[in-house]
């Protein structure tokens, strides 16, 4: 039998940071809801959550109640999505605001996201780095985010080569 | 090794080691390179698994640009966009081997391919993508601009001689089909979309498509038969949107069989005569074999006509059938069905844009700076209106219609809602009263700024109007052309009713 929405569940990160929050806003999670659909008894023990630290849980709690009640997405959609590649870069204004982060912690969402199997925050970050990406050269992308040449000489001159295609219209 | 001792002489020496040199400079060069992606590693976007960015890609638009642009960042990313074949299917344009890069890429996803064939290096480009013609899913062709002399004679249609089971969507522009091929001889099953533009064709060399729901053939070069279009409409079964745009329809006076499209949602007769009288007796013989359900909205387009050039073809069509009245032609026209929407473009006239145009329907109305006036006065007699609209029309109405002007008004009787968008003082103010008093709903009043300084006492039925809105949104570029804020148009409004009121109630009092 399911718990009561109003259960309070609580979460301990790998900074030993914890936190108590309730079971609908945890279920945005995806891995979580999965967890505690697995265990029985209740359990006053915090669920352990090695690859997430406190200050970046913290910002993922706070998009989970957020969006708290709204429908998860089905793998159905998910597929459907994949398959026509018809995905929009549209981001909510509440979202935009909300991922206003420096890049260090834009990753580490996005990573905690994908951990924590929670689809449409995962999206939200994704969206926001291509976002950051389109209409760029790769030397501005590279610049962006601070990453340098690291091509062969051979990978050079096919890339050379690609560029010389891409022009010849 | 002392690289500065090597003096710069090719003996047999200094060859071999300056092969040592450049062997050591490669070795560096790659040590660099690999310290370079060690460094590149410990960035916080390398942190992102390859599943995560590629999902980032995903986002990215599948476009050539960005696609290569993010292969062209740093090995990471190269091998990331490599691994994920949706990257690759969208093949625009680009040389030949660009083309062959972006199919074997793809790997076995299904593609959308835009080509146009210029030169013989793009005709190569079809070889390409015929080698992988059996997962094209959109297919988008076009020749050269230039007459009809100019077009490829590259029968794209030879694409598919062997299948076309995947596809979708086909989109030709500007070639030649050869008489002799059979496109579909073994049938495209998925084909959902066909649009044919600028295209020599034979209608006759088509076989059923059982899923086409949208057919476009636009100003094909060569004359087609009535009959043929005719054979191909009976091939389409599930056809939902058709359009006939510049067709020259040769009417070879062959009985047409009755066609029954269940399902179309759309039919638009774009532009349909060059000023003869045969293609619109041809439209009609058409329109008359076809068996539609009731709601197919029909759209029948005009284009360049003088009113008067306009009648005297509807004049001499109406020979073809039982009146010798034109206007009865443009109620046979709406009668059958054929014509629940009817626009009629004027010619351009010297220093306009060619923006007025007559728009018919069973629900709209519109006048707009036109000289078709006639044509629209006598369709408005057959139908039922619920909305009649005035637009851009600037000048005095009595211009228009003479000799009745108000003859016009008459026939707006039946329409529940009056639209009235950048009218001019001299409509509103001297013809509209007369409606105003009638139980109509008038939404969108747009007076401009000089309108609120004329002072007609008669639009005092006005304000017994039921709603009343002095704009919308749309309309708030108008405002910003005229130089007058919404609120300043309001403030003038109310002031023009104040006035209006009490000079009214002042009438009343001297009265009593």
């Amino acid at each position: 039998m399911a718990a009561p929405a109003t259960q309070q569940i609580k979460i301990r990160c790998n900074d030993e940071k914890e936190f108590t929050v309730d079971r609908d806003v945890l279920e945005r999670s995806v891995l979580i809801k999965n967890m505690l659909e697995d265990v029985t008894e209740q359990q006053d023990a915090p669920i352990p959550l090695p690859n997430v630290s406190g200050p970046v849980m913290a910002k993922v709690l706070e998009y989970c109640t957020h969006h708290r009640g709204e429908p998860l997405p089905s793998a159905d959609t998910e597929q459907s999505q994949d398959e026509t590649r018809k995905r929009t870069t549209d981001i909510s204004e509440w979202d935009q605001k909300f991922i206003t982060v420096d890049q260090e912690m834009l990753f580490e969402i996005i990573l905690a996201a994908n951990y924590l199997d929670i689809k449409s925050l995962l999206d939200v970050g994704c969206k926001t780095v291509a976002n950051m990406i389109k209409g760029k050269t790769p030397e501005e992308i590279r610049k962006l985010f601070n990453i340098v040449n690291d091509f062969t000489p051979e990978e050079e001159a096919q890339i050379k080569k690609e560029n010389e295609w891409a022009e010849d219209r | 090794m002392a690289y500065a001792t090597i003096t710069p002489t090719l003996t047999g020496t200094n060859t071999e080691a300056l092969a040592k040199v450049e062997a050591e400079i490669d070795a560096q060069r790659r040590k660099l390179v690999d310290l370079y992606s060690i460094r590149n590693s410990l960035l916080p976007v390398s942190s992102l698994p390859s599943e995560v960015l590629s999902r980032v890609f995903s986002f990215v638009p599948v476009e050539k640009a960005t696609v290569l642009s993010v292969t062209h960042v740093s090995q990471y990313w190269r091998y990331v966009a490599l691994g994920d074949p949706s990257l690759w299917t969208q093949i625009d344009g680009g040389n030949v081997h660009l083309a062959g890069l972006f199919a074997e890429r793809s790997r076995n996803l299904a593609l959308s391919v835009n080509l146009g064939l210029c030169d013989l290096d793009e005709h190569k480009q079809v070889d390409v993508i015929l080698a992988s013609f059996d997962r094209v899913r959109d297919l988008t062709l076009c020749g050269p601009a230039g007459p009809p002399s100019t077009w490829t004679s590259r029968d794209p249609f030879l694409v598919w001689a062997k299948s076309a089971r995947t596809l979708e969507t086909l989109c030709l522009s500007r070639m030649k089909v050869s008489r002799r091929k059979v496109p579909f001889s073994r049938d495209a099953p998925r084909l959902r979309l066909l649009s044919l533009q600028n295209v020599t064709f034979r209608c006759s060399s088509f076989r059923r498509f059982t899923s086409l729901t949208t057919l476009r053939i636009e100003e094909p070069a060569n004359e087609v038969l009535l009959h043929d279009i005719g054979r191909l409409l009976a091939a389409t079964p599930l056809l939902q949107y058709l359009v006939l745009d510049r067709v020259q329809f040769i009417d070879n006076g062959d009985t047409m069989k009755p066609l029954q499209l269940p399902c179309l949602v759309d039919l638009t007769l774009g532009l349909v005569s060059y000023d003869t009288e045969p293609h619109l007796v041809a439209v009609i013989r058409l329109l008359d074999s076809l068996d539609l359900p009731p709601t197919t909205n029909r759209s029948l387009i005009f284009n360049s006509y003088e009113a008067e050039a306009f009648e005297g073809l509807l004049s001499s069509v109406t020979s073809h059938f039982t009146s010798n009245n034109p206007i009865h032609t443009v109620n046979a026209l709406i009668d059958r069905r054929f014509c629940l929407s009817l626009t009629i473009y004027p010619p351009p006239t010297h220093g306009m844009e060619d923006t007025g145009k007559v728009n018919i329907s069973t629900t709209t109305a519109c006048i707009g700076t036109t000289v078709c006036h006639s044509v629209f006065i006598a369709a408005l007699d057959f139908l039922p209106l619920t909305t009649a609209q005035i637009i851009d029309l600037d000048m005095p109405i009595s211009t228009f219609y003479q000799p009745s002007p108000h003859g016009i008004i008459d026939r707006f009787f039946g329409a529940r809602e009056l639209h009235v968008y950048n009218a001019g003082a001299e409509l509103l103010f001297r013809y509209l009263w007369d409606v105003l008093a009638r139980d109509w709903t008038i939404t969108s009043f747009f007076p401009k700024l000089e309108m609120l300084g004329w002072r007609y006492g008669n639009l005092d039925m006005m304000v017994h109007q039921e709603s009343l809105t002095l704009c919308d949104a749309a309309l708030q570029n108008r405002f910003v052309k005229d130089n007058v804020s919404s609120d300043e148009m309001g403030t003038l409004f109310c002031n023009f009713l104040g006035d209006l009121f009490g000079s009214l109630n002042a009438g009343d009092e001297e009265s009593e």
